[in-house]
């Protein structure tokens, strides 16, 4: 098998070829890091590659494999979110503030993954604490989406969709705040899934909004995202948000009839605020789905469409403004101690100069959100305002399994076209933030291209129905090719 | 809502952050920008009633108070983070004078 076909594998198909032993685990994750090599130049999705770990975990996979010691994971090459703690492996947050930051423990899902024995190719490049939509506010350089290079790979997880976009790796795992898993993998077309609140554990997760962050799987196709899911969820008791749910496997979710699905069409996310392109692809994609056996209502979200926006950039401020108070110079991180007189100026010096501007800009809104005199007029109501999202999403799903909209109100952005203009930037994630206020899981997928740039569709489901959205994904993908498209990128 | 260099320089106080004279007045259109978005919330009327955080969202976790060694594995790594050592403790500049 040539390199360009061992990395264009799933895992799904990967798994077959190494438990036939046509292939090694360390032969495919060389192909990976001779991948990495030749097009990171480029990508730029990566902050850190590791590839003498790499190899010694291969090895070690290999031999887990000859002992048939083997499971779904065992001897996948994957990419970690660079906010994701990995035990000796430096974990930045794409910030200056954590440039040198080594930490000393493991996140879960990364103990998880090493249980199975899963490879880890390195760390993918993000917006700054995981704030932003685009990947530019990186302190270290912008990801290049691999459809076309002049153009964003969406945000904040733009270093994951990107390079499982361009094959640099097999999957890779993000986190969603407001949209950072969905919204990059339609602008870069993979499939990337929100999990439930609780449902993947959080821990060693860098903090930046507790109440909506969550872990979970960027990939080239649904199984594959089934396979991921099945590997990081469960209950962990060193996260009290944790959900105690006895998952099932989602694999036997990936079913192809849709008779008796009930899908809901909210016109309200369908609206002139949404390319017209955008629109007509996922409509197109809505015909499919009716073919397949689901039946399509329109409805309205009139109360989420309204205040979600506002209730987000209220709420994941404030959070942000309290977790990243940590950030003090003193304990680990960056200090700006050296021309500093005492320990107040080193403090104020330190968080000047180690954030990126969004990064403050985020710390000044929810400190002012939260301070004397504004906490009832932004806060309360914003905390008001969610309960509302939460109900008209729970009369909805009264009614119906699912409910599908865009991704992303565009396809992929030039690099600086929004960088300057904050308001433009956030409207990115209008169809993707209601779902981490409610708490809920959806996924973005592949359904089609405007111009050569790809197109998301988003299926949202009940807390804990990820089986829903399996069983419509994988559906929809089947009936279609969009997953199979390649960019063909000049390196 | 109107918001002053004042009101950015108190909030970047209670925040602990530094900012030049740029920041300042970048900031104060930036944030008016925002803000604006927000006065929709205005409608909303606050039901003081009912808790706004459910209680059967989130519960306690306690465990068993245990030392499962597990720090004193990661001293030297988490030490290794710090800023500034002496003689393996953390060094910062003085609080008192």
């Amino acid at each position: 098998m040539s390199k360009s076909n061992l990395t264009e594998l799933t895992i799904s198909k990967a798994r077959k070829l190494l438990d036939k032993r046509e292939i090694s685990s360390v032969e495919l994750t060389k192909a990976f890091l001779d991948k990495i090599a030749e097009t990171d130049n480029f990508v730029k999705s990566f902050i850190t590659v590791t590839p003498e770990l790499a190899l010694k975990q291969a090895e070690k996979a290999d031999l887990l494999i000859k002992e048939n010691n083997i499971h779904d994971l065992t001897g996948i090459p994957l990419q970690i979110k660079d906010n994701i703690c990995t035990s000796g492996v430096n974990t930045t947050c794409s910030s200056k503030m954590l440039e040198n930051f080594v930490p000393p423990y493991n996140a879960t899902i990364v103990d998880k993954l090493y249980d199975s024995a899963a490879i880890l190719l390195g760390k993918g490049n993000l917006d700054e604490f995981a704030m932003g939509s685009s990947t530019e506010n990186s302190y270290f350089y912008p990801t290049k989406n691999p459809w076309d290079l002049d153009r964003v790979p969406g945000g904040s997880s733009g270093g994951p969709a990107a390079s499982v976009s361009s094959d640099q790796v097999i999957s890779s795992i993000g986190s969603d705040t407001g949209g950072s898993i969905r919204q990059p993998a339609s602008l870069c077309g993979v499939v990337g899934l929100k999990p439930t609140y609780g449902l993947v554990s959080r821990y060693g997760l860098i903090a930046f909004a507790s109440s909506l962050d969550q872990i979970g799987p960027i990939t080239k196709d649904v199984t594959d995202s089934a396979l991921l899911l099945n590997a990081i969820s469960g209950y962990d008791s060193k996260d009290a948000t944790s959900i105690n749910f006895q998952t099932p496997d989602y694999c036997n979710y990936l079913k192809e009839d849709l008779s008796g699905i009930k899908i809901a069409i909210p016109e309200d996310y369908f609206g002139d605020d949404i390319d017209s392109g955008v629109k007509k692809v996922v409509y197109e994609a809505i015909e499919v789905l009716k073919k397949l056996g689901a039946s399509i209502e329109e409805i309205s979200l009139s109360v989420m469409q309204q205040f979600a926006l506002a209730v987000y950039y209220i709420i994941a401020p404030s959070e942000a403004s309290a977790n990243l108070s940590r950030y003090d110079g003193v304990k680990y991180g960056f200090s700006d101690r050296l021309n500093s007189g005492d320990l107040m100026e080193t403090l104020y010096k330190t968080r000047q100069n180690g954030f990126g501007p969004e990064v403050k800009r985020r710390i000044m809104l929810g400190t002012y959100a939260l301070s004397s005199g504004y906490y009832d007029a932004y806060y309360l109501k914003a905390q008001q305002a969610k309960k509302m999202i939460k109900s008209e999403y729970e009369d909805t799903f009264k009614k119906y399994d699912a409910i599908i909209t865009p991704t992303s109100p565009t396809v992929a952005f030039k690099i600086g076209e929004k960088f300057s203009n904050p308001v433009q930037m956030y409207l990115s994630d209008i169809l993707t933030i209601p779902v981490n206020i409610a708490g809920i899981p959806a996924i973005s997928i592949p359904s089609g291209f405007i111009n050569g740039l790809p197109v998301g569709m988003q299926i949202i489901a009940p807390r804990l129905r990820e089986d829903t959205i399996f069983h419509i994904a994988y559906s929809y993908e089947k009936a279609t090719n969009w997953s199979k498209f390649k960019p063909n990128f000049n390196t | 809502m109107s918001i002053n260099q004042d009101d950015i320089m108190h909030i970047a106080n209670l925040a602990r952050i530094g900012l030049s004279k740029e920041d300042v007045s970048n900031l104060q259109v930036e944030m008016a920008n925002i803000l604006e978005h927000f006065e929709v919330l205005k409608n909303i009327e606050v039901n003081k009633k009912e808790p706004l955080i459910q209680s059967d969202e989130i519960q306690s976790v306690t465990r068993e108070d245990l030392n499962n060694n597990t720090l004193s594995n990661m001293n030297s790594s988490m030490l290794s983070n710090a800023p500034e050592l002496q003689e393996g403790f953390i060094k910062i500049q003085s609080v008192f004078e």
